[in-house]
């Protein structure tokens, strides 16, 4: 590493310092640590889908989202995009195959087990499905209250995601009261006001205008950037190419790594 | 706890007809039970007043002697569900109908000194621990057919008018426990299925069945404590304004009373656990 020309009237010791590769080094991996190996997050392996007697949606398919990872999920309509994220709450079974999130087998999980998965996995639902009869600050707050949070803890955690989704003005308002795009950011909010490991998301731009869509987006990445693995779904493949981030398709009841 | 006490009271609310159904068939089973526990102290009380007295009066005939008549109390004191007997010479029993007339006692009996009118007894007390109607009458049999027996007189009407009613009451209290049961579980299942999207949501955001399910819990008991309160209060009512013409002195112990809200509460709780697991599957 070649220090940089010293200015003219900087004091010796400093100048040692600069020229010290070795302390620059310290100061790198310190600042810069280099990134830990990505462990696998969600491991789905021969994993089919069937609903009664119909077609399988999802046919011995394979695929692997690590820790951190921002992943779109690309697909027709009815291609099984919604189905692949119910796989991954536990909200339906796999009909064949293994599905493994956050280490956990969703096929062993049950009555409390589940509950305590889920609360460590945020969905944003298609239909939002928001509680018509909270506010907005209840809706958020009532994936708090299910984990057994005190009202202080609720209030100070509610309090603090209602501003980062832009939605402090509306606390009080019940969902019929607000604008679709509020109702998805409600929905979002209460996704991760837990902090969970994993946020899925189910068309969360599908009703939305462009400027909103690009919002709710750039909501998602900062979410990521703290951490969380995003795992969206969508019909939308231009956002997803112009986002830059990794594509699973769903094709011929099979996932696929990136854009056709 | 504030949450879970405050969805119980949320559910109620929201029950409408329902819950107002339920609160009341609760009410109507607190007023049943005051009611039967008020007959079952009129019943203890009369049973109590029967036991100072004889179950069975045997009146000789005439015709036998004094010594007679004493050899057929022996007779009858023999028996095995005879506990004692007294005999009432003629003129014990004029003694003791001037009791009956006070101060006018004389005036009425001044003509029956030298020729009394009224007979002699064997008073007969029985040896079970409270009389019953059907014992009864099975013993006045047996003592109508020993010889010399003019007439046999027992208590059996008002014995058995006594057992009717408690029987009456304790039936229909038994009726609508159940009757109140099944409109709570009713109750119940009606907000879980008026509110099976917002449970399902609440399952999906990582509640456990134990969360969902206390506040329906709490519900039940919340109609059960409701309902008592509603039934004591109008059985109140009832005995401030129909209790002396009924011939009841006092409303209940608050001991009796904490017993049928406890119970009114335990009948709100069992309907509340009759649909619940079965039903949230079902919706969740």
């Amino acid at each position: 590493m070649t220090a940089p020309s010293r200015p003219a009237g900087t004091a010796p010791k400093v100048e040692r310092v600069y020229e010290d590769t070795t302390v620059l080094r310290a100061i790198d991996e310190r600042m810069y640590p280099p990134p830990e190996p990505k462990l696998p997050m969600i491991d789905a392996s021969g994993v089919t889908i069937r609903y009664g007697r119909h077609e399988p949606v999802l046919d011995k398919a394979n695929f692997t989202i690590h820790s951190g990872d921002f992943t779109f999920v690309l697909g027709a309509s009815g291609s099984g995009k919604t189905s692949l994220l119910r796989l991954l709450f536990r909200d339906v079974l796999p009909t064949e195959g293994s599905v493994v999130v956050a280490g956990q087998s969703l096929r062993r999980l049950r009555g409390r087990g589940l509950a305590h998965f889920r609360r460590q996995v945020g969905f944003v639902f298609q239909d939002f499905k928001l509680l018509p009869g909270r506010t907005v600050y209840e809706n958020i707050g009532m994936a708090l209250r299910v984990t057994g949070c005190s009202r202080k803890q609720v209030r100070d955690r509610v309090e603090h995601i209602l501003p980062r989704v832009g939605l402090t003005h509306r606390r009080n308002a019940y969902p019929a009261e607000i604008s679709g795009g509020e109702q998805q950011r409600v929905a979002i909010a209460r996704a991760m006001v837990g902090n969970p490991m994993i946020l899925l998301a189910d068309e969360p731009t599908g009703n939305l205008d462009p400027h909103l869509s690009v919002a709710i987006l750039d909501l998602f990445e900062g979410f990521n950037l703290r951490g969380t693995t995003v795992v969206i779904a969508t019909h939308d493949t231009a956002t997803a190419v112009e986002r830059g981030k990794r594509v699973l398709r769903i094709e011929d009841r099979k996932v696929r790594e990136g854009v056709r | 706890m504030r949450y879970i006490v405050s969805e119980a009271l949320r559910n109620v609310r929201h029950g409408g007809v329902v819950s107002v159904l339920a609160i009341l068939i609760v009410a109507l089973t607190t007023i049943l039970f005051g009611v039967l526990y008020l007959v079952r102290a009129a019943v203890h009380f009369e049973l109590a007043r029967m036991a100072d007295r004889p179950v069975v009066v045997v009146f000789p005939e005439d015709r036998l002697s004094d010594d007679e008549v004493r050899a057929m109390a022996t007779e009858i004191d023999g028996i095995p569900a005879i506990e004692s007997t007294q005999v009432v010479s003629k003129a014990e029993a004029l003694a003791r109908s001037g009791e009956l007339f006070g101060e006018h006692a004389a005036v009425l009996l001044e003509g029956f000194g030298r020729d009394n009118p009224l007979p002699r007894s064997i008073e007969v007390w029985a040896a079970a621990e409270g009389p019953e109607p059907g014992s009864l009458a099975a013993l006045s049999q047996q003592l109508r057919a020993l010889s010399g027996v003019e007439s046999v007189t027992f208590e059996a009407d008002s014995i058995r008018a006594i057992g009717r009613v408690k029987n009456t009451v304790m039936l229909l209290g038994a009726l609508v426990i159940v009757i109140s049961v099944v409109v709570i579980s009713f109750s119940i299942m009606l907000t879980i299925y008026a509110r099976r999207d917002e449970l399902n949501i609440l399952r999906l955001v990582g509640a456990t069945y134990g969360f969902i399910r206390v506040p329906l819990l709490l519900q039940g008991c919340i109609e059960g404590l409701l309902g008592s309160a509603v039934g004591l209060g109008l059985l109140y009512g009832l005995f401030r304004n129909l209790g002396s013409l009924a011939g009841v002195q006092e409303f209940l112990e608050p001991v009796a009373a904490a017993a049928i809200v406890g119970g009114a509460t335990l009948i709100g709780m069992a309907g509340g656990m009759m649909p619940m697991r079965r039903r949230l599957r079902a919706v969740t």
